[in-house]
């Protein structure tokens, strides 16, 4: 029977070591002070044994975000041969307070081994809520928003409302107000996502948004007494552009929640996906009206339009002095607080000699929570065409001051400018202006093509080499095939000119024959083909396409007398007259016979 | 037994395979489709996800339209002296890259900066420009037409019966011989230039020179970022001597500026 053995011995086993345990301890933790906008955990640990049927205090005076949730530890160590062996469980409950004073907790209970067990009293002081952010620890059962409530249960408006807030309510025109829009869910409201229906129709409003990190970053609050959590989701700030009572209009929200699925259980949840379900709740804002007083009568007659508070600069953008015809530019430099995007460009009166361009704004402004801050620039740029000394008057700049209600001026120090003979050309100026004012070209899109330092078409890479080697190799091949074609050819025509003469004869034997012919043609024909054809082989000449000037030109290079060739023209002359209107006189034909044998025998040796 | 060695050895075969397929599915996009994402990124003026893609694509896959379109990218986004590097760094893949040249003359002028361009003999500076604005291919393939064209004409004069072919062709092989040596060292010069890149930008918003490698020395004009300056020399202590655009030379930091290429 081994099996029952080890049955016994791991039973004996485990007896040996219950009996390690130390002593049994049930006890209460939880911090003595807490905020009252805060949450704290409070925990029952069981020692050494383990527990059933736990019964909690009575938690009236607090909301419970969670709990109980139950987890266990054990741990066992041999040192030196011997046990030690620790093992607790422990009951955790997340409260957050609902009074202020002293909170008490009375003693929870659990039954060990038949016994009953009562944990400590604890005293908990509540201090009244300062912090309305949470405690930075984050612990997902710690978080009260990370329970979420069970489905069933109504979202009512008070459990989840938006409200909209203006950072003032009676401004002056063009005098920003922040608007901020900022969501609000009773604690156990799990919001997965929150979109804007549409955006807000600020109309008389001149509107910049404020970018918010894209995680909402909620705060903890308390209202009437529940906890909520608030987040800021919008926020514009708005510039009045026309004067009276203006109404912001309400802005829907489309709010998706989360709710516990009560129809799966835990472990089909594990398995089958979190059991949760969305509920789809939308939530409208209210209405917000402002007053817009308009700025005080009467207005100057420079006024910029701007509102706020400013300070202006003006100096040469470029540092170093314009000689003529370089592009110089003026900045105006206009840095505070309000509506810096909406002021006009102030009136620079340059000097009369000086090209000058409408101003470019440069904008260096910031969009923040107090309002529309930094720099905006204006950039006048100019070209002094002749040599001397300028001057730029002062600038004037005329605003609102939102905090003195007046208007104010303010006027940068006159500029001289010594201008001297520059090297550049006026058309030189005209390219420049032409290439600022334009755009840089287009991207490339399009096919990929992967750039390698190597290749064919790299010198020197392998690739290269041997394609040079190849052709080198194919033309050295080629020269030896060139050059043997040369000699056939040159063979050729040393036996042509050789038999030149023999070939000819035997051609006017033909002609001979055909003397009495009926057809004086054959004649002519056999005759032209005897002594032009003598001329071609002589001469390395293409018989086909030979014309007479081709024959007396090659004639007259290789040396032959012109009277020889005023003949040879003469006898060509005729055998072609003959050829095309033959006459039937043989005296004739036998004279040109005889003029060819004589010119082909007077030719020969000068043509050798 | 030995069927069944011979299954599992084919299963380990299988295994083994089939791991490596799956290592080399590792989600990896393929360079022309980086180049899609980059370009439609750029077009729905999404620059810093262009930027980011283009990025990815040059770690894989050098080309001149990407660091081209990289440089528009950070154009867009204002940061000249990235957008100056980057069109640097097509015009050093690419010197006949005219897009890339106009763009950089573009950025140049709108610099706080004025350099007056150094004074040259007109035909030197003519011979530089044809030379330095073509890429290594162009002079190696016109060097290599060339050759061609110079064993053509030299096989034809060997091979010509008649005297007038034999005078073309001698004057053609002589001419494709003289072209072949010097677009060949065009080609040679070129491939220098793009192996021994001493350009750099500067990347700093501003950056002080001086005329030594000392800060206690007479200071020079001050940098913006963008301008594009040749490295001359090092010294000690992060100096580096640069030459500006109008040809004068004055230390600054090392740190102030990047080089199109990493030595």
């Amino acid at each position: 029977m081994p099996f029952l053995r080890k049955v016994i011995l791991i039973l004996l086993q485990l007896a040996s070591m219950t009996s390690l345990w130390g002593q049994v301890t049930f006890q209460a933790k939880a911090p003595t002070s807490v905020d009252l906008n805060g949450q704290f955990r409070l925990q029952f640990v069981i020692s050494n044994a383990e527990g059933t049927d736990f019964q909690a205090p009575d938690l009236t005076d607090f909301d419970i975000l969670s709990g109980p949730s139950i987890s266990s530890y054990s741990s066992t160590q041999i040192a030196n041969g011997s046990y030690s062996s620790t093992r607790s469980t422990t009951y955790t409950f997340i409260l957050a307070p609902k009074r202020k004073g002293t909170i008490s907790i009375g003693t929870a209970s659990i039954r060990v081994e038949g016994r009953t067990l009562r944990s400590n009293a604890l005293k908990i002081t509540i201090t009244p809520g300062v912090r309305s952010t949470p405690s930075t620890q984050q612990n997902s059962d710690q978080n009260p928003f990370a329970t979420i409530q069970r489905s069933g249960n109504k979202v009512t408006e008070s459990d989840l409302y938006f409200t909209v807030d203006a950072s003032h309510r009676k401004v002056y025109e063009q005098e920003p107000i922040l608007l901020t829009y900022k969501l609000h869910a009773r604690a156990g409201i799990g919001l997965s996502n929150v979109m804007l229906r549409q955006k807000p129709d600020l109309k008389g409003f001149w509107t910049q948004e404020i970018e918010l990190p894209r995680n909402l970053a909620p705060t903890t609050a308390r209202e009437s007494n529940r906890l909520y959590r608030v987040a800021t989701n919008l926020q514009y700030i708005i510039f009045p552009q026309q004067t009276g009572k203006i109404t912001i209009p309400s802005i829907t929200f489309d709010c998706d929640i989360l709710q516990q699925d009560e129809s799966i259980d835990e472990i089909d949840a594990f398995f089958n996906g979190v059991g949760q379900i969305s509920l789809r709740a939308q939530r409208r804002t209210p209405d917000l009206t402002i007053e817009v007083l308009p700025l005080p009568h009467p207005r100057p007659t420079n006024f910029s339009g701007g509102v706020g508070s400013f300070q202006v600069k003006g100096s040469l953008y470029r540092s170093s002095l314009p000689k003529t015809n370089d592009i110089a530019t003026y900045r105006f430099t206009i840095q505070g607080q309000g509506n810096l995007k909406l002021v006009k460009a102030p009136k620079l009166f340059f000097p009369k000699d000086f090209d000058t361009f409408d101003p470019k704004m440069v904008d260096e402004t910031h969009v923040g929570t107090d309002g529309v801050t930094g720099s905006v620039h204006f950039d006048y740029n100019f070209v002094p065409r002749h040599v001397g000394t300028y001057t730029l008057p002062s600038v004037e700049f005329v605003y609102f001051d939102t905090h003195a209600h007046q208007y104010r001026t303010l006027r940068t120090q006159p500029l001289t400018l010594n201008i001297a003979k520059g090297e550049r050309s006026a058309a030189d100026v005209e390219t420049e202006l032409a290439l600022r004012s334009s755009d840089i070209r287009p991207i490339h899109t399009g096919a990929l093509h992967i750039f390698s330092p190597s290749g064919l078409l790299w010198w020197g890479s392998l690739p290269h080499l041997l394609i040079l080697t190849f052709l080198l190799a194919v033309s050295i091949w080629g020269a030896h095939f060139a050059k043997k074609l040369r000699i056939n050819h040159a063979d050729h025509q040393k036996h042509r000119v050789k038999r030149a003469a023999a070939h000819a004869h035997e051609q006017l034997r033909h002609a001979e024959r055909a003397l009495k012919d009926a057809h004086p043609q054959n004649f002519y024909n056999a005759l032209s083909q005897a002594f032009t054809g003598y001329l071609a082989d002589k001469l390395d000449l293409t018989a086909t396409a030979l014309t007479h000037s081709d024959i007396l030109r090659s004639l007259k290079e290789r040396g032959v007398a012109p009277e020889l060739c005023h003949e040879v023209e003469q006898l060509l002359d005729e055998i072609d007259l003959g050829r095309f209107s033959p006459s039937n006189d043989t005296t004739i034909r036998e004279e040109i016979l005889h003029t060819a044998d004589r010119l082909l025998h007077a030719l020969e040796p000068l043509l050798k | 037994m030995m069927v069944s060695n011979m299954k599992s050895v084919l299963i380990f075969l299988f295994t083994i395979l089939a791991t490596s397929q799956l290592m080399a599915a590792k989600p990896s996009y393929k360079p022309e489709h980086l180049k899609e994402l980059g370009d439609s990124a750029y077009a729905a003026q999404n620059y810093v996800l262009a930027v980011r893609h283009y990025n990815e694509l040059l770690t894989i896959a050098p080309s001149a339209d990407v660091h081209y379109n990289l440089g528009n990218a950070h154009f867009r986004l204002r940061e000249m002296g990235h957008a100056a590097l980057e069109y640097e760094r097509a015009l050093h893949i690419q010197p006949s890259h005219d897009d890339a040249r106009f763009n950089l003359h573009l950025l140049h002028t709108k610099l706080p900066d004025r350099f007056a361009p150094p004074q040259k003999m007109f035909f030197v500076s003519l011979l530089q420009r044809i030379i330095s604005e073509q890429s290594v291919t162009f002079w190696t393939g016109i060097s290599l037409a060339a050759f061609l064209l110079g064993l053509l004409s030299t096989l034809f004069y060997i091979g010509a019966f008649r005297i007038w072919l034999q005078k073309v062709s001698f004057t053609l092989s002589v001419l494709s011989g003289v072209a072949f040596l010097l677009t060949s060292i065009f080609a040679l010069i070129q491939q220098h230039a793009f192996a021994h890149n001493l350009r750099a930008v500067v990347i700093s918003p501003e950056v002080p020179t001086y005329t030594s490698a000392t800060t206690h020395s007479t200071a020079g004009p001050t940098l913006h970022e963008g301008t594009s300056v040749e490295i001359i020399d090092h010294a000690h202590g992060g100096w580096t001597e640069v030459q500006l655009p109008d040809a004068s030379h004055y230390w600054l930091s090392t740190s102030s500026i990047e080089r199109v290429i990493q030595p």
